[in-house]
């Protein structure tokens, strides 16, 4: 499929938003969106023909698919607007469209939020200081009203086997080892020792899946939109806090354990006090290993892609070389939490 | 023998045709920009692969032997040697899931075998984190 041009797609969208309203609609300004690199995302203005205009976001399938656990685009429209309607700040979605006619795959429309959700700039801008302060509290209270949207409205999303999200998670990336035929002792020990030490969920939620720096949008005043919901699923809310924690979304705030914004034992805290439930602390570290597991045999896999020829890349082969970064920390939170004890996982 | 230049000159010869000509022509598209900058990226890890993949190899196979009790001797030839080292990795990898090694004693002796062949390839994928993580553990200020 060859990439569209913003004329094209101006053109495209104009029609599609037309026949959905009954009244003409121009479209202009067509920008594709950075980031992202399992999705086409493009901004793009539109006026109506009460005179109102606005400016909106499409997000597009690719042809090929970076991990077939991912959410189709009208799971993620449903989720989006039950997380909007529920008061989460999301981006409100508009239109869906799965007719293959429109635009070759499926998309949604959504209203545009203006902000940064490159991780890095987030961490260093001089304009977002004051953001960064904000954020930490802010993620806690969108990560609790995230955690209370009632999943029975979503009954697509997916489930842990046996209401057992740690033995799951565990089991899956066994199959996702195998799968690729990775040979890694490392991996294997980090994997065997969660094994031998899965936490009992203290109760199931609705998880984003992807929650962290990079996946929010970040103005001046802080959090202005969560994003990127495709990997949302039910699971044990732990499993959110103990991944913003990875080293790897702290963007090179190593010091700052909870998304390299503020130490983490505050912002447990400050979930704690925003959902009212208490927070089992070893279990939160507990994920945070699995976690950093879980990207190392990711990277595995996209480097796979590229080493199968099915999806040649220097970005892909390189990420291959990165699972050592995540390996390396999963030993050392296993060897900081063999010194400390785990017997009360 | 042809090493005039190397296979480290060679490598190093392209870096320095990306970083000095192709990078500053590829700046206004952030696609080919970034992209390009990972592959100076790999080719500084295929260059410290050169020059210490093979004592790497050779530590990794020593302390293996040390972790199973075996005396085995490691190939000169670098492909064999790589080709043992994973005949070996699959074995202990097996041997790890089928909880061979879930003994404190025997666990403990893993983990500082894992630890140190990882530590290793840190250096030569991401040596300035492999830096990083080196002073938290030698002033012991973790991450909070």
């Amino acid at each position: 499929m060859p990439p569209l041009s913003p004329q094209a797609l101006e053109a495209k969208l104009a029609a599609y938003l037309t026949e959905q309203t009954g009244a003409p609609v121009q479209v202009s300004g067509a920008q594709p969106l950075a980031g992202g690199a399992s999705r086409d995302s493009w901004a793009f203005n539109a006026t109506f023909e009460d005179g109102t205009s606005g400016r909106f976001v499409l997000r597009r399938d690719l042809p090929t698919t970076m991990n077939e656990q991912a959410l189709t685009r009208a799971q993620e429209f449903a989720l989006m607007r039950a997380a909007h309607d529920h008061g989460v700040q999301v981006a409100r979605v508009g239109w869906l469209c799965e007719d293959p006619d429109v635009l070759e795959l499926p998309f949604f429309i959504m209203d545009y939020v203006e902000g940064v959700s490159v991780g890095r700039k987030v961490m260093t801008s001089p304009d977002l200081a004051a953001a960064r302060g904000a954020l930490p509290d802010q993620m806690a209270r969108q990560l609790a009203l995230i955690h209370s949207l009632n999943p029975s409205d979503l009954d697509f999303l997916p489930r842990p086997l046996g209401n057992q999200p740690a033995r799951h998670a565990v089991q899956e990336t066994y199959a996702t080892i195998d799968s690729i035929g990775a040979v890694v002792p490392a991996l294997e020990y980090a994997l065997r020792w969660c094994d031998l030490h899965t936490p009992q969920p203290d109760r199931l939620t609705f998880i984003h899946g992807d929650f962290r720096v990079g996946n929010l949008l970040v103005n001046a005043a802080g959090l202005a939109a969560v994003i990127d919901w495709e990997f949302a699923h039910i699971g044990d809310p732990c499993e959110e806090l103990g991944y913003l924690c990875m080293r790897d979304w702290r963007f090179g705030a190593d010091k700052l354990r909870a998304a390299g914004l503020s130490p983490r034992e505050p912002f447990i805290q400050a979930y704690e006090g925003y959902s009212g439930v208490t927070v089992n602390r070893e279990a939160v570290t507990w994920w945070e290993i699995l976690g950093n597991i879980r990207w190392a045999v990711i990277c595995l896999a996209q480097a796979q892609r590229h080493l199968s020829g099915q999806d040649p890349s220097i970005e892909l082969a390189s990420l291959g070389r990165r699972s050592v970064e995540m390996q390396a920390e999963a030993l050392r939170l296993i060897r900081q939490s063999n010194t400390q004890g785990v017997s009360a996982l | 023998m042809t090493d005039r230049p190397n296979l480290e000159q060679l490598l190093d010869a392209v870096r320095i045709h990306l970083e000095s000509l192709v990078i500053p022509a590829v700046r206004a598209e952030p696609k080919l920009y970034f992209q390009t900058l990972v592959a100076v990226n790999v080719l500084k890890i295929a260059q410290r692969e050169v020059a210490h993949g093979q004592a790497l190899s050779e530590t990794e196979w020593a302390s293996l032997n040390a972790l199973t009790g075996e005396a085995a001797s490691i190939s000169a030839d670098l492909r064999a040697a790589s080709d043992a080292l994973t005949v070996r990795n699959r074995a202990l990898s097996a041997d790890i899931r089928a909880g061979k090694y879930d003994e404190p004693g025997v666990s403990t002796r893993l983990a500082q075998h894992v630890e140190n062949v990882v530590g290793g390839q840190l250096m030569l994928n991401a040596p300035t984190l492999a830096q990083r993580l080196r002073a938290e553990d030698d002033t012991g200020e973790y991450p909070a």
